[in-house]
Order: structure tokens, then C-alpha cells, then sequence
């Protein structure tokens, strides 16, 4: 008879099986804990290319007509948008500089073909339609698309790299309907955007034309969103500092915990001279340092993070050792840091001084949020983390 | 039953627990051990649009049974994929099997009771893919963006990855991320000694039987 032995063996058995339950049922409670992600975001700027100077690694050579025509660097810039809707994001920020643009979206020379193919008009009404229908995939696919404006779309060139009222126009003609269709961001992101402020705020700050839609706000939760034109008419290179302030004070009365503020220049430039140059002169908000201060100070007064682009690099910093300055403008143009410079480094470790680059945030039940840049090389190698940190609140 | 032939019973049920013990003990073996990632070198995107791949040597004909990835940065109960490739002049070619992990949480996620079988010795490639979910049918969306860190990892062979595109899998030496491989090779020997163990419990057995007739 082997019952014994067999009962006995049977019962060690039955032992051993309900302790590694045990086990693996703790270890499952154990994961269930997680802190949920409740909104994810991404941000980028900067994806035009440069008919002139375009990237030393994507020579004119090498650019496809279609990039030549529309001035766009598909191959990035796409790639770039995979990835965010890879990763979930239900809002993708673009911080302005999607068109080349820089000229004087105003009247033609004459009405002949020739002069309104030849204008400016066209060339921003062009290329604004090109960068829209890149976008528009992600806007059916889950991913609402807010547009910063640049000034790229807002300044010309040839005026002395000054705001164009006109341009302003052409702006709200090319992105007003992103900013902001309540009904389409409800059926893209499943909830709905509140205190929407996308009205004329021009007189906090004493400007002189309309800012509705260029400078504009919102809510979604508990997390307030708020977009800066950092080139107003009449005052380039400046943030609305006083319309912000009061825009984040009325957020935070309400309830508002996670502010996150976008504008194309930086407010400190960042310096990615190579070692034993002189640094990287000021093009940011930093050349009205003054102007600049009332800003930072409204970051930090909310513990808001500013994203924003302009240099076609990235850089994570905080500049007073409190708020975050995340520089994502490496969505496709030139890189501004030169092929062979020093400062970029080789190989696989991240060269985030020629990688292209975004960011992705993800705001998390507990209301912790982290922040993770993603890029990839020159050279379009891998996507990899280039910097993580998380906020806690 | 008498005393005496119980405890031969004993003796040889042990045996034969240990003889089985010992085959599987024997067969099961890691194929791939890249060790635990430390963090020193930038993590790598694994999402529906980028893979990473790795190519490794089988010294034989191999069974893999057990897959496990180091992850972080998902949400549980979403998924990524192991794919199972054969080697196509440096690249992961056709794949031979390919299985859905569900992500539990940062760190080591495994997969069991795959059986995959490598038809022979020779180079293979494995690699973490994201993958799609169809909640609504016809609409498949993203089902987990991860990341897989690196730093201080030790991979089989050379690395590719795929960025989504036309392109498909592209060689990029460099490329590291967590990857342990459990899987069984057939040892004569340890099968031996189990259909050993098992013919003398039966002769004893009988023997038993025929004395209490």
C-alpha cells in the first residue's frame, strides 16, 4: 500500500502550492497598488526646416522635394509623432515654430498669379496646411493638438525680426480652430476642457493688439494648462507676465494643483557653446532681463514648469533651483549645436545636444508628475530617456 | 504490508522524487542572463513604434520555457511582446514565435510555459516589441509604452532596434536592456536515470504483489 506515503507526499505538496499562492498573491495586491497615470502629455517644438542653412547631417542635397517645398522635417517630425501616440498622450503641445514663415503674411504685390503664389501670404497659408495635415492623424487617433505660437508665425525678417500684427491674423486663420474646440477635445481626450480663456487679455500687459488665441489658457482636472505668445506686437521677446499671473492666481483659487505653462522662447537661454568658447549669446525672453524676471517669478510663485522651445535643442534646468525650464525644440529643425561641435557628444550615450527631442508628462492619481524626455540621435538611432525627474505635490 | 516493504517503498519513492528532481534540475538551464540594469546608461523606448532587439547563439537544438524583461514606466495590465526571430544575415528574420507579457510592475516581468522550440543550434534574435489592443474591434490603439533600463548589463550578441518605420529592424551596437532566458535542453543521461528509477519502483512493485498472493 502507498497511501501514506502518498497522502503525505500529496499533503506536502498541496503545502508548498498554497505558500507560492501566497506569494504570488501578495506580490499581485503588491502591484496593484500603482500609482494610476489620469492624463498624459507631450510636448515639442520647432519641426520647420530652413531653405537656406538646413541641417549639416540632412544637406539640401538630401532633402526631399516635398521638404524643400513645405519646409518641413518629415522624417523627424513624423517619427516624433509615432512615438507620442505610442505612448498615449492625450494632448501634444507644439511650442510654436511650425512654419518657416518669418515674412509678412499681408497683402500680395499685385493680384497676378505669379505675385500671390510668390507671397508671403501663400508661403505661410502653405505651410501651415502642411504642418496641419501632419497633425491631423493624431487629432483622429486620440491626441489633441495645442498649438504656441512662435516667431517663426509671427515675426518677419525682413521688419527687422519684429511681430506682424498681419501675422497675428494669420495665426487665428491657420490655428483657431484648435484653440479651442471644447466639443473635439472632449471626444479626443474624454474629458472635458474647462475655464477655457482664450479671449483678448492684450491690456494686462498693456499690448497693442488682440492676443486672443496667441496667449490663452485651461483647465483639465485638477491641472491648469496655459499657453504665453512670447512675441507680442510691440513687445518682442516678452512674456505676458502680468495677464499669467493673474491667470494662475484664478486657477489656483479654483483648485488648480499642476500648472504647466508654454511659450516658445526660452526664458533662460541655454548654452551649448563648446568647451572654451564663449557661451551661447541671450535669444531667449532673457534679452528683456527684466521682463524675463516678472515672468520666472510667476513660474515659480505657482511651482508652474515652463516648456517651450526656439533653441533647436534640449536642456532640462532649473534656472533659480526650484521651477523646471524644459527645452524641447529639437522636433526637426536645423540643430543649432553644428555638426562636430564639442559640445556633442558621440556614440550611444544621448547626445542631447543633437538629438531630437520631446517631452513626455505624465500626471499620476497620488498628483505626482513625471516628466521624461525622449529622443533619438542625428543619425535617427534608438529612442532613448534622455532625462527624467518627477514632481511632487 | 509488512514493515520491511514499506520502507523500501520509502526509500525508492525518494529515489525516484530525486531522480525526477534531478533531470529537470539537470534540463533546465538559462540561456540568457543579461543581469539586472544599474541605471548608468539612458533607458530605451519599447512602444508599438519602437522595438529593440538581440541577437544571441543557441549551442544546441533548445526549448524556451520561461521569458522575463526588465521594465519600467507602464501601467499594469498593459502589455509588450516577446518575439522570437530567426537570424537573417545579421537581422532578425522570420519570426518563429512571438507572445503578449503582461506588465505587473517596474522591474522584472516574466512570461512561462512558452515551449518555444529552436529547431537547432545556431543564431537567433529576441526582442521587446510593444503591442496594439482592440477595445473597440477595428480600432486597435497602443497597449503600453515602457521603458527598459540600462547600464551594466551584459547582452548575448549584437543589438537592433526598430524605430516604426519602413526600414524594419536596424543594427545599432550599444543597445541594452534586461532580458533572462529560461529554457530546457534534452540530457540522455538525466532521462536515463529517471526511466530508471521508475522501471525498479515497478519492479518492486510487482514483487510486492506476488509475495502477499
Amino acid at each position: 500500500m502507498l497511501h501514506p506515503i502518498g497522502r503525505n507526499f500529496g499533503q506536502r505538496v498541496i503545502a508548498i502550492s498554497a505558500f507560492a499562492c501566497a506569494i504570488t498573491m501578495a506580490a499581485s495586491a503588491e502591484a496593484a497598488e500603482v500609482d494610476p497615470i489620469v492624463l498624459t502629455f507631450s510636448t515639442v517644438g520647432d519641426s520647420r526646416q530652413d531653405p537656406v542653412s538646413p541641417d549639416g547631417t540632412t544637406p539640401l542635397a538630401t532633402m526631399s522635394g516635398q521638404d524643400k517645398t513645405w519646409l518641413q522635417n518629415t522624417k523627424a517630425w513624423t517619427r516624433i509623432q509615432r512615438t507620442i501616440q505610442a505612448q498615449k498622450s492625450s494632448l501634444l503641445f507644439f511650442n510654436g515654430d511650425m512654419i518657416m514663415g518669418y515674412g509678412l503674411a499681408g497683402p500680395t504685390k499685385s493680384t497676378s498669379v505669379a505675385d500671390v503664389v510668390a507671397s508671403d501670404l501663400m508661403a505661410f497659408y502653405r505651410q501651415y496646411g502642411f504642418w496641419r495635415g501632419m497633425v491631423a492623424p493624431a487629432m483622429e487617433t486620440g491626441t489633441y493638438v495645442v498649438p504656441v505660437p512662435g516667431n517663426h508665425e509671427v515675426q518677419s525678417k525682413p521688419l527687422g525680426k519684429k511681430a506682424q500684427v498681419e501675422n497675428e491674423n494669420a495665426w487665428r486663420a491657420n490655428m483657431g480652430d484648435l484653440i479651442l474646440d471644447t466639443a473635439r477635445f472632449k471626444a479626443i481626450v474624454g474629458v472635458d476642457a474647462t475655464n477655457v480663456n482664450v479671449g483678448n487679455n492684450a491690456a494686462f500687459d498693456s499690448l497693442g493688439t488682440d492676443q486672443s488665441q496667441l496667449s490663452y489658457s485651461f483647465d483639465v482636472g485638477d491641472s491648469h494648462f496655459a499657453v504665453v505668445n512670447t512675441d507680442p506686437v510691440g513687445k518682442d521677446a516678452t512674456a505676458p507676465a502680468g495677464w499669467l499671473s493673474s491667470d494662475l492666481s484664478s486657477a489656483k483659487s479654483r483648485g488648480a494643483k499642476h500648472f504647466f505653462v508654454f511659450g516658445h522662447k526660452p526664458a533662460y537661454t541655454y548654452s551649448y557653446a563648446p568647451a572654451g568658447a564663449p557661451p551661447t549669446p541671450a535669444g531667449g525672453l532673457d534679452v528683456n532681463p527684466g521682463a524675463r524676471d516678472n515672468f520666472w517669478n510667476v513660474i515659480e510663485t505657482y511651482s508652474a514648469t515652463y516648456f517651450c522651445g526656439h533653441e533647436h535643442i534640449f536642456n532640462m534646468a532649473q534656472p533659480k533651483g526650484s521651477a523646471w525650464q524644459v527645452l524641447v525644440g529639437a522636433g526637426g529643425s536645423p540643430f543649432d549645436s553644428k555638426y562636430g561641435d564639442a559640445s556633442a557628444t558621440s556614440g550611444l550615450t544621448p547626445n542631447t545636444d543633437r538629438t531630437y527631442s520631446w517631452a513626455t508628462v505624465a500626471i499620476r492619481k497620488s498628483g505626482k508628475v513625471d516628466i521624461t524626455a525622449y529622443g533619438f540621435s542625428d543619425s535617427f538611432g534608438p529612442t532613448q530617456v534622455l532625462k527624467q525627474v518627477t514632481l511632487a505635490h | 504490508m509488512y514493515p520491511r516493504q514499506n520502507n523500501m517503498l520509502r526509500k525508492l519513492t525518494v529515489a525516484l522524487a530525486a531522480s525526477v528532481l534531478a533531470a529537470s534540475a539537470a534540463s533546465a538551464a538559462t540561456l540568457i542572463d543579461t543581469g539586472t540594469p544599474d541605471g548608468s546608461q539612458a533607458g530605451f523606448a519599447v512602444d508599438v513604434t519602437d522595438f529593440v532587439a538581440v541577437q544571441f547563439n543557441a549551442p544546441s537544438a533548445w526549448r524556451l520555457d520561461d521569458i522575463g524583461a526588465y521594465l519600467v514606466a507602464g501601467n499594469p495590465g498593459d502589455h509588450f511582446a516577446v518575439s522570437l526571430y530567426r537570424d537573417a544575415s545579421g537581422l532578425p528574420g522570420d519570426l518563429i514565435a512571438s507572445a503578449q507579457v503582461s506588465f505587473v510592475a517596474d522591474g522584472w516581468n516574466h512570461i512561462s510555459s512558452l515551449a518555444w522550440q529552436l529547431p537547432a543550434a545556431g543564431s537567433y534574435w529576441l526582442a521587446l516589441e510593444g503591442t496594439m489592443v482592440e477595445s473597440v474591434p477595428g480600432l486597435p490603439v497602443p497597449d503600453g509604452s515602457f521603458i527598459a533600463p540600462a547600464g551594466g548589463l551584459t547582452m548575448p550578441g549584437t543589438t537592433a532596434f526598430s524605430d516604426g518605420s519602413y526600414m524594419g529592424y536596424q543594427l545599432q551596437a550599444g543597445i541594452q536592456f534586461g532580458l533572462e532566458v529560461i529554457g530546457a535542453v534534452p540530457e540522455p543521461a538525466s532521462i536515463s536515470l529517471m526511466l530508471l528509477g521508475v522501471a525498479l519502483v515497478g519492479v518492486v512493485s510487482v514483487r510486492a504483489r506476488s509475495r502477499r498472493a
